[in-house]
């Protein structure tokens, strides 16, 4: 009888240590400096304050908010949702994040457009990935967009394979743009390759590359503040600084104006606002989720599905005596 | 005055049969709740926090993906809870007996609708609770497609509840009638299905099939409804310079709106009629 115990006590014992160890082994492998902080879950945008006349007195007298953002993005009240789909690890060669992350969008036609005369001088993707070795390392999330709409959202999302990118090393910001200005720097100077092509292509500053970042889906690992605190030094920005959850962009337009984006909880942006020289607000877009909705329906469901449980048990009791 | 007792006295012993059967058949409810929520648990919440695992576009498409085990949920449910409605009363003699205290159809028609209320119970709970765990995902998104799936579902389970309620007249006990039932509804209607649809293609739609007709739960949640409802994938032509047999697998998605509702009706018009025959006669 007592070895038998003894067998038990052992056994649990031993199982107890496995358990323990592999959580142990988990939190040591899963410990990096930065977390994730992707919830499956729809973040929901609304224009507070659209000013056309500030706008085109600041930024330009040609354009409106059209220019940073999709759908009705001018109408005050309008509204777009982001819902969060899958997120997975992806590691990025260097020609990757060329294509994805660094090329504006006439920078990534323009390079399809004369593949052949890059391909010829020796600039693909094999001597590319071969010259510059590094890797990158990041949390690749995929959402579904919804556009600014004033009216009732479409059935369907307008892309459902919008992309947030957050690299896993802040540093690697840094590194990904040196090499791709280094690449661009060697395609320019290649004597191979006509100038009229490689005029199509320039070099960046960390401001702009950040800056166009805002818009290829950056996104924010936790702790927030630490995470763009080391983006900007990291990337050495001169016109961009990072204060708490915001990145403050110093631009310049008809005149001067700054453009704070700040990430929430989520690691997703969370509010845009764009002010004038005297700080007045020209565009704000905030964020809100429905989070709290759930949470109100559930502890309210617990709670009922409780009292009847104890009152049929109170009940019951009173029954039997 | 006098006419109010009368219906009084006519509605009372079904009132009270319904109670004493939800009374009788509340294990069975646990059961089927307590697998209600682990599924839809399961479902809804435990497989979408694998981040690898992509959630649907949609507050609709998370809804209709949600819905794979409710057909399952409510075929066993229905087995389990009608099974037991006229053959218990024959196997428990109770059916033979000539000056009953209560009229023998408000009896059978009290224990019906108090195994009905349990089991779209169930359906609602899962409808509520999926319904919940989407506004985690994608906000309080309101949409009629969902009432009209709930709908649907209701009207699987009647049909569904008096299929069983028919063998349950003429079958001698409770056992028999939920094995046989089960093997007609999960095996029988699925492979004549397929039987049908190899044999005639789109020549011949399976509106005879209940199981089919159940496809009209998850069906009505698609934006567009689909459309061609029959569709063909052809295999073969695979092999070296594109030789090997040639395989064309057929299948039909879902009835249309109009001819489900129809045969939804017929179907449990055509049972309770038949069951009530059934019954009548084995009292003879």
């Amino acid at each position: 009888m007592m070895k038998r115990r003894m067998r038990i006590s052992l056994l649990s014992l031993s199982l107890l240590g496995i358990i323990f160890f592999g959580t142990l082994n988990t939190a040591v492998s899963a410990s990096t400096i930065y977390q994730l902080g992707f919830t499956k879950s729809t973040e929901e945008y609304t224009i507070i304050k659209y000013d056309d006349a500030g706008w085109k007195a600041t930024i330009n007298p040609f354009s409106n908010s059209k220019a940073f953002f999709q759908g009705d993005a001018d109408v005050d009240g309008a509204k777009s949702k982001q819902t969060i789909k899958q997120w997975f690890d992806q590691t990025y060669t260097t020609y990757d994040v060329l294509l994805s992350l660094y090329f504006s969008i006439s920078e990534y036609i323009d390079w399809f457009t004369y593949q052949a005369n890059f391909t010829d001088a020796g600039f693909n993707k094999t001597t590319i990935n071969t010259d510059y070795t590094n890797t990158y390392e990041a949390w690749y999330g995929i959402s579904a967009e919804w556009w600014f709409t004033d009216g009732a959202y479409q059935e369907k999302p307008d892309n459902n394979m919008s992309s947030i990118i957050i690299m896993k090393d802040p540093s690697d910001y840094k590194l990904l743009l040196d090499n791709c200005n280094a690449l661009i720097n060697n395609i320019k100077n290649d004597e191979n390759i006509n100038s009229s092509i490689t005029d199509h292509f320039s070099n960046k500053t960390a401001d702009d590359f950040l800056w166009q970042l805002v818009f290829y889906g950056f996104g924010v690992a936790q702790p927030t503040t630490n995470y763009l605190d080391e983006v900007v030094s990291d990337l050495g920005c001169v016109n961009t600084t990072a204060s708490g959850s915001t990145l403050i962009f110093e631009k310049t337009g008809v005149t001067d104006y700054t453009v704070e984006v700040s990430y929430g909880s989520k690691g997703t942006l969370s509010t845009f606002i764009v002010k004038d020289v005297s700080d007045d607000i020209i565009y704000e877009i905030t964020s809100s989720n429905a989070d709290w909705i759930f949470f109100t329906i559930m502890i309210s469901f617990i709670a009922v599905s409780v009292a009847i449980i104890t009152y049929i048990v109170v009940r019951n009791r009173k029954l039997k005596k | 005055m006098q006419r109010e007792e009368t219906i009084k006295d006519g509605i009372l012993p079904i009132y009270n049969t319904i109670i004493f059967e939800i009374k009788m058949q509340r294990k069975k409810f646990y059961f089927f709740f307590i697998i209600t929520i682990l599924v839809v648990v399961l479902m809804g919440y435990i497989l979408v926090l694998i981040p690898s695992n992509l959630l649907a576009d949609t507050y609709v498409e998370f809804f209709s993906g949600g819905l794979t085990f409710i057909r399952f949920i409510t075929l066993f449910a229905a087995c389990l809870f009608f099974s037991g409605i006229i053959c218990s009363e024959f196997d428990k003699r109770t059916g033979f007996i000539v000056f009953p205290k209560i009229n023998k159809y408000k009896l059978i028609l009290g224990k019906y609708i108090g195994n009905l209320i349990l089991v779209i119970s169930i359906v609602a709970i899962y409808y509520f609770l999926l319904g919940v765990f989407g506004i985690l995902y994608y906000g309080p998104v309101i949409n009629i497609r969902i009432l009209y799936s709930f709908g649907f579902a209701v009207l699987y389970v009647i049909m569904l509840s008096s299929f069983v309620t028919l063998f349950s007249s003429f079958m001698k006990n409770i056992n028999v009638t939920i094995i046989i039932t089960l093997i007609i509804l999960l095996i029988g209607f699925n492979i004549a299905d397929q039987i049908v649809t190899l044999v005639f293609k789109d020549a011949f739609e399976p509106l005879y099939s209940l199981v089919y007709l159940g496809n009209l739960i998850t069906s009505i949640l698609q934006y567009p409804f689909p459309n061609p409802r029959y569709t063909e994938f052809s295999f073969g032509g695979m092999g070296p310079g594109g030789i090997g047999g040639n395989f064309t697998f057929g299948s039909w998605a879902t009835p249309s709106i109009e001819m489900g509702i129809t045969l939804f009706v017929v179907y449990i018009v055509v049972f309770f009629v038949l069951a009530a025959y059934l019954f009548k006669r084995r009292q003879l």
